[in-house]
Order: structure tokens, then sequence, then C-alpha cells
């Protein structure tokens, strides 16, 4: 009998703990945004690079990175558990803000900009590329969860 | 056969587990935000002196400044939602971590 109910709390705790770790809080590493990231961060980056010249002449370039970019997000945006990554996308591509999407709708708005000011803003895009890769790779490979 | 369990050692086994557990899942995770929390700030100070200078010098705008100190504050909040984030996985880990040293110790005191 006293076998019986050690097994049985045992099994309860164990269940009970279980349970609690199957709660993930933040979705699992996912090869796929991993590289969207990093190819859309080279993407940017060349492409920020020719701001020096008329935006009329990248205009095409522009609109197929903003596309990518916008289909990036729409991935991040509707993985469970996944609102902190989607967040950061979210700053990175806004139009109306002060990252990538907003250097683009600066360079739009000016037509051109100076090379010290795209090589100061380069890096920071690139840095913010790097958080978001960073954060993906620093999540829980499906292949380590334990239980 | 031997029915007894020894609830006492269990359960410091179990807290010697846990704080174990935690230091070595979370605590890393801290020493290693603070470190990247003080880099950021350092960085963030030596751009502005560079923008400050490039301005003087002619090489950027006002505008250009004022964008990219803006720019600069929208990295900071990534970097720190990246650090959010990493602790939501160091918190998933310890979750896991813990079922697992749970199991086995109680495993190890019973025989099933």
């Amino acid at each position: 009998m006293f076998t019986y109910l050690k097994r049985k709390s045992s099994f309860i705790i164990i269940s009970t703990l279980s349970l609690l770790a199957s709660c993930a809080t933040i979705s699992n590493f996912d090869q796929y945004s991993y590289t969207q990231a990093t190819s859309l961060k080279v993407d940017a980056l060349n492409t920020m690079t020719n701001a020096t010249d008329s935006f009329s002449l990248h205009q095409a370039d522009v609109a197929q990175l903003r596309l990518q970019l916008s289909k990036a997000y729409e991935y991040e945006k509707n993985k469970p558990k996944n609102e902190v990554t989607s967040k950061m996308w979210i700053i990175l591509i806004d139009s109306n803000g002060t990252s990538l999407g907003g250097f683009l709708t600066r360079w739009q708005k000016d037509s051109k900009l100076d090379t010290a000011f795209i090589n100061q803003s380069k890096i920071l895009v690139s840095q913010s590329f790097d958080g978001i890769s960073g954060l993906e790779s620093g999540k829980i490979k499906a292949t380590a969860i334990v239980n | 056969m031997n029915t007894t369990v020894n609830i006492e050692t269990l359960t410091q086994q179990l807290e010697t587990g846990v704080d174990s557990l935690a230091k070595s899942t979370l605590q890393d995770y801290l020493t290693q935000a603070k470190t990247d929390g003080q880099a950021a700030i350092d960085e963030m100070k030596a751009n502005l002196q560079k923008w400050t200078l490039e301005v003087e010098s002619g090489a950027l705008t006002a505008d250009d400044l004022a964008f990219l100190i803006k720019e600069q504050s929208a990295l900071d909040e990534m970097t720190a939602l990246k650090q959010a984030g990493l602790a939501e996985v160091k918190v998933d880990e310890f979750k896991s971590n813990l079922v697992s040293m749970v199991t086995n110790t109680i495993f190890s005191f019973i025989k099933v």
C-alpha cells in the first residue's frame, strides 16, 4: 500500500512538473527565421549603400526589399509564442519609424542621402538584424528539448 | 523489502539540485545580460561622440544627427527585447531541466 502511494505521489509530482515545462514561454529555434534574418540583412545593407543615388533609380529594388521584409514580419507575427521577435521586426521595418523602414522613407523623401549618414545608419541597421538573428539562435533547438 | 523513503534526504537533495540548476541556468544569463547591457551603453556613448564630431566637421547634417539618435534609440529597444527574449529562453530551459532533475532524483530514491 505504501509503495503504491509513493508511486502515485511521484507520478503526480512528475506529471505536474512536466505540464509546467510543456508550457513554453517562447517559440523554439526556427531555421527558416534565422535564414530569413541573415539573408535580408545582406539585401538591406546592399540596398542602403545605393542611397547616394537618386531614389528613382532604385525604386524597384526598394519595393522588392520592402515586400520581402513584410513577408518575413508576417511569418514571425503568425508564429505562436513569438511576440518578442515580432516586436523587433516591427521596429526594424516600420516606414514611419527610425530604423531600416524609416531610412527607406527618408531616402524616398530626400531623393539622395550622404555617404557619412548612410554608413552610420548601416551600422545600426546591421546591429538590429544581428539582434533578431541573435535571439533566434539563442532559442532552444527542438532536438535539445528534454521532455 | 525496504519500502521507506527518507523524505528529509530527498528534500535536501531536491533543494540542492534546484539551487545548482538555478545558478547554472540563470546566473550565467544574468552575468551575460549585464555585460551586453554595459557594452550597449559604451557603444551608444561612442556613437554620440563620433556623430557630434561629424556634425561639427560637416559630414553629417543636424537632420542626420537627429535621425541617428532616434535610430540608436530604436536599436536600444531591440537590444532590450532581445535580452527579454533570451530571458524567456532561459526560463524555459530551467523548467525543462527542473523536470529532469526532479524525476531523476525521485527515481533514484524510489525503485519503481
